[in-house]
């Protein structure tokens, strides 16, 4: 418990003493709050959140954490962590609860923003929200594990996590409605992870949905964490 | 000296057609600071990999602290310090939290604070590494090793780039370590080094023992003839080396003479008593020791750094 407890806050140091992490998770997404709270896109605030909540998580899960992993493993931190008695896979584990636990905050710090200054729902902070999001997020870090895998170094890893990144929210629906999509794109993106999520999140908040209702939203959700997962650990490497 | 802590048995190590390892076979005892010194690219490093279980050998058997490598390493890891040739440490994290953070990784560990003293880095303690000197990196990742209390120490070229102060730290790190009742192996490619703080000495090229013992055996071993160096007041022209049939070698510079024999102290003797009777003008004379550089030479026909 002692050497879990010493590496969270391991991690947690690290993470939060590179000011670019913060930017990237906490300010970043705060801007993109902003401007589209203001433009008042879509008629409510509450259509719009759910997209920044997924941009968050895909910014945290997918780019941050998968460059990260690629430069420590470029560094040879995982290679002297090879010789400590403890696993790798406790390592990597105690890393995935840190992301967790900081996108959660990441979250709660969003809602209450967009709560008092565009009145958004309190929907945000109940339970089957949350429940979602933590699918979204193991989605989500799963597929940032994937990009760290089959990238060869940091350069090839920014655009690794760029990519799906983009795609993912661009033709996801996370910024504007599938609806005003071409046809053909809108086919596209029934075969992406991002509309489930958001809607999800919409018809929790919007009409009072349980996580219940959302088998379906869940079940994509876990299919791409889980393939993502399974070409993670097939690619894996530690050096 | 008795029973091997390390025993190595007829490991060979291949990377694609490079055969690394060579059949090399190696005792390391209790207590004692044993060098593993070669060029670079000899394979020291890929054979200490595989005692830490970095990398697997091709064949061969291997034992540390009377347990078989690979199969129990997790309890070897338990008593084993290890500094890599290369670590990065994360850079925003300060001195004492990485010490902290390894401490908990084992079963037993010194106190923090003690190794902060023995490393020297007590006034950095809460510095972040990223603002660590060199020689300041090398020792928090000596400290690193440390940290378990090892029966074993392994250092992989523990002194590359330091300069000659830094290195000096880092020698008396490891000579108290040894005064402590403990085991150290180290890969070097510096002479000096080896002959200044190993007990013992392997040299190995091309993946291979070729030569193993205490540096002054191995130099007496070679049986190389020592170089006396003496300049004369006038021009060393006119010195007739047939009056020291000892001498083996010689050249001349200016009025400097450089003469190699296996019986350095006759050639002395004689020299003093030319310089007594007036025959020699000698001004001065020294004598260069024979290091392992000049081993190294005699058994490859290459310098070490070549």
């Amino acid at each position: 418990m002692h050497t879990l407890v010493q590496q969270y806050l391991f991690e947690n140091r690290l993470f939060f003493r590179n000011k670019m992490n913060v930017f990237w998770n906490y300010i970043f997404p705060l801007f993109f709050l902003l401007l589209f709270g203001s433009l008042n896109f879509g008629g409510s605030i509450d259509y719009v959140l759910p997209g920044i909540i997924i941009m968050a998580i895909a910014s945290s899960c997918l780019i941050s954490t998968g460059i990260s992993f690629v430069l420590m493993r470029e560094k040879g931190y995982y290679r002297r962590m090879s010789i400590v008695p403890v696993s790798r896979f406790f390592l990597l584990g105690t890393q995935i609860l840190q992301r967790y636990v900081v996108v959660l905050t990441q979250i709660v710090f969003l809602n209450l923003v967009a709560l008092i200054v565009f009145s958004a729902s309190p929907a945000y902070f109940g339970l089957d929200v949350w429940l979602l999001v933590s699918f979204g997020i193991f989605t989500f870090l799963a597929l940032g594990f994937l990009a760290a895998n089959i990238s060869p170094n940091v350069e090839a890893a920014e655009a690794f996590t760029m990519l799906p990144f983009f795609t993912l929210l661009f033709l996801g629906g996370a910024f504007w409605p599938l609806s005003i999509m071409p046809e053909f794109l809108q086919k596209f993106a029934v075969f992406l992870p991002t509309p489930y999520l958001i809607g999800g999140i919409q018809s929790i908040v919007m009409i009072d949905a349980s996580i219940f209702d959302l088998g379906k939203n869940i079940l994509v959700l876990i299919a791409w964490g889980a393939v993502s997962l399974i070409m993670a650990v097939k690619f894996f490497r530690w050096e | 000296m008795t029973q091997p802590i390390i025993e190595m048995k007829d490991i060979v190590k291949f990377y694609g057609e490079v055969k690394a390892v060579d059949h090399l076979s190696l005792n390391i005892f209790h207590k004692e600071v044993f060098g593993l010194l070669g060029p670079n690219g000899a394979g020291k490093t890929t054979v200490v990999e595989i005692l830490e279980g970095l990398r697997k050998a091709d064949a061969g058997e291997i034992s540390v602290l009377d347990q078989p490598v690979p199969e129990k390493l997790d309890r070897i890891k338990q008593k084993l310090g290890v500094q890599l040739q290369i670590t990065d440490l994360p850079e925003l994290i300060r001195v004492k939290e990485l010490l902290v953070l390894f401490a908990g990784y084992y079963n037993h560990s010194l106190p923090v604070a003690q190794v902060l003293e023995m490393a020297g880095l007590t006034e950095k303690k809460q510095v972040y590494t990223k603002h660590l000197s060199g020689g300041q990196k090398q020792r928090l990742a000596l400290a690193l090793a440390l940290i378990n209390d090892p029966e074993i120490l392994i250092l992989d070229e523990p002194t590359t780039g330091l300069d000659p102060q830094a290195r000096r730290n880092i020698w008396e790190i490891i000579k108290n370590w040894q005064k402590a009742g403990k085991t150290i192996l180290l890969t070097t490619h510096y002479m000096e080094e080896a002959e200044q703080i190993c007990d013992r000495v392997g040299i190995i090229d091309r993946g291979k023992i070729i030569a193993l013992g205490t540096p002054e055996e191995l130099i007496r071993k070679q049986n190389l003839a020592t170089a006396i160096e003496f300049e004369l007041s006038e021009n060393a022209e006119n010195f007739d080396e047939k009056l020291f049939p000892e001498i083996e070698e010689f050249y001349r510079q200016g009025q400097n003479i450089t003469a190699f024999s296996r019986e350095p102290q006759k050639i002395l003797v004689e020299l003093v008593r030319a310089l007594d009777n007036g025959s020699l003008p000698i001004k001065q004379i020294s004598l260069r020791k024979t290091s392992l550089e000049d081993v190294f030479l005699e058994l490859t026909g290459r310098k070490i750094r070549d």
